[in-house]
């Protein structure tokens, strides 16, 4: 006879009941600030990512800038079309 | 315009990853479907409760900020909950590191004493002596505990959540809930004692 048996798996059917069952829906209320907290900490980061971007962007017009200077400087004849001393 | 109160959280995650820069109202109603759980569960994974709030507060920052590389293969709900389950995880991992130069009995112990106040302080009905008898167990137990049967994680998701086997984690969510009975069975006798004595 073809042996049939199979072991049934490891215990995946939880064995719960009470008081464990009272897990499941068990919460707690947050302060009634928490959102108006959370609010305000979505506004700072955002502000200060913004900040953050600003300032790189800045820095970087100011390189590219002094790089041009610095290329008119070294190679004065590359200028714009139509431009004259 | 206001948000639409009707809608399901597919719907408003999709609204609030549309929103302009600044609009937080989708988000917003997203966190208020689900901020108990979630302060829930920060409350318990860290056995902190005085840092719970913070922790939620993080993990819905990180939420809104991930909110334009979400590509919506899951659920808000399962989404959220992996971000919180990390980052909790992380914070008692990193607490633990804080604090391994004192001696652990004495640590254990101090733990202990902080619960049983709390617990004298929480134990006014059935639901806040399960809120009680987590604070009191074991950090290993607890955790695991939480995962599947707060959260409802599978087993394959806590051990990868946890970095260990899937053995591992059934014994410890067994032991759990052998130790979660243990402790709240003492705590109704201590508490019957109390009213006759």
């Amino acid at each position: 006879m073809a042996d049939d048996h199979v072991d049934p798996p490891v215990e995946e059917v939880d064995d719960l009941g009470e008081p464990i069952e009272a897990l499941r829906n068990y919460t707690v209320e947050p302060s009634s600030s928490f959102l108006v907290r959370l609010r305000n900490r979505l506004r700072r980061r955002d502000l200060s990512s913004q900040v953050a971007t600003l300032s790189w962007t800045g820095l970087g017009t100011v390189v590219l800038e002094f790089f041009r200077m610095i290329f008119s400087i070294v190679d004065p004849d590359e200028r714009g079309e139509g431009e004259t001393d | 315009m206001s948000i639409d109160l009707s809608l399901d959280d597919s719907e408003l995650l999709m609204q609030a990853q549309e929103a302009l820069e600044g609009d937080t109202r989708a988000f917003e109603e997203l966190v208020r479907r689900h901020q108990a759980k979630v302060v829930t569960n920060c409350r318990y994974l860290s056995g902190s409760p005085s840092d719970a709030e913070d922790l939620a507060q993080e993990v819905f920052v990180k939420a809104y900020f991930g909110l334009a590389r979400f590509e919506r293969r899951s659920s808000f709900e399962t989404w959220i909950r992996r971000i919180k389950s990390n980052h909790c995880i992380n914070f008692v991992t990193k607490k633990r590191v804080q604090t391994v130069d004192v001696d652990p009995v004495v640590a254990e112990n101090a733990a202990r004493a902080e619960a049983k106040a709390e617990r004298h302080l929480e134990q006014e009905d059935t639901r806040e002596q399960v809120g009680a008898v987590l604070l009191e167990m074991t950090e290993t137990l607890r955790i695991p505990l939480i995962l599947r049967d707060m959260d409802g994680m599978a087993y394959e998701e806590i051990a990868d959540e946890l970095g260990i086997g899937l053995s591992a984690v059934k014994m410890r969510i067994k032991r759990g809930r052998e130790e979660f009975r243990r402790i709240f069975a003492e705590q109704d006798a201590d508490a019957a004692e109390a009213a006759h004595g």
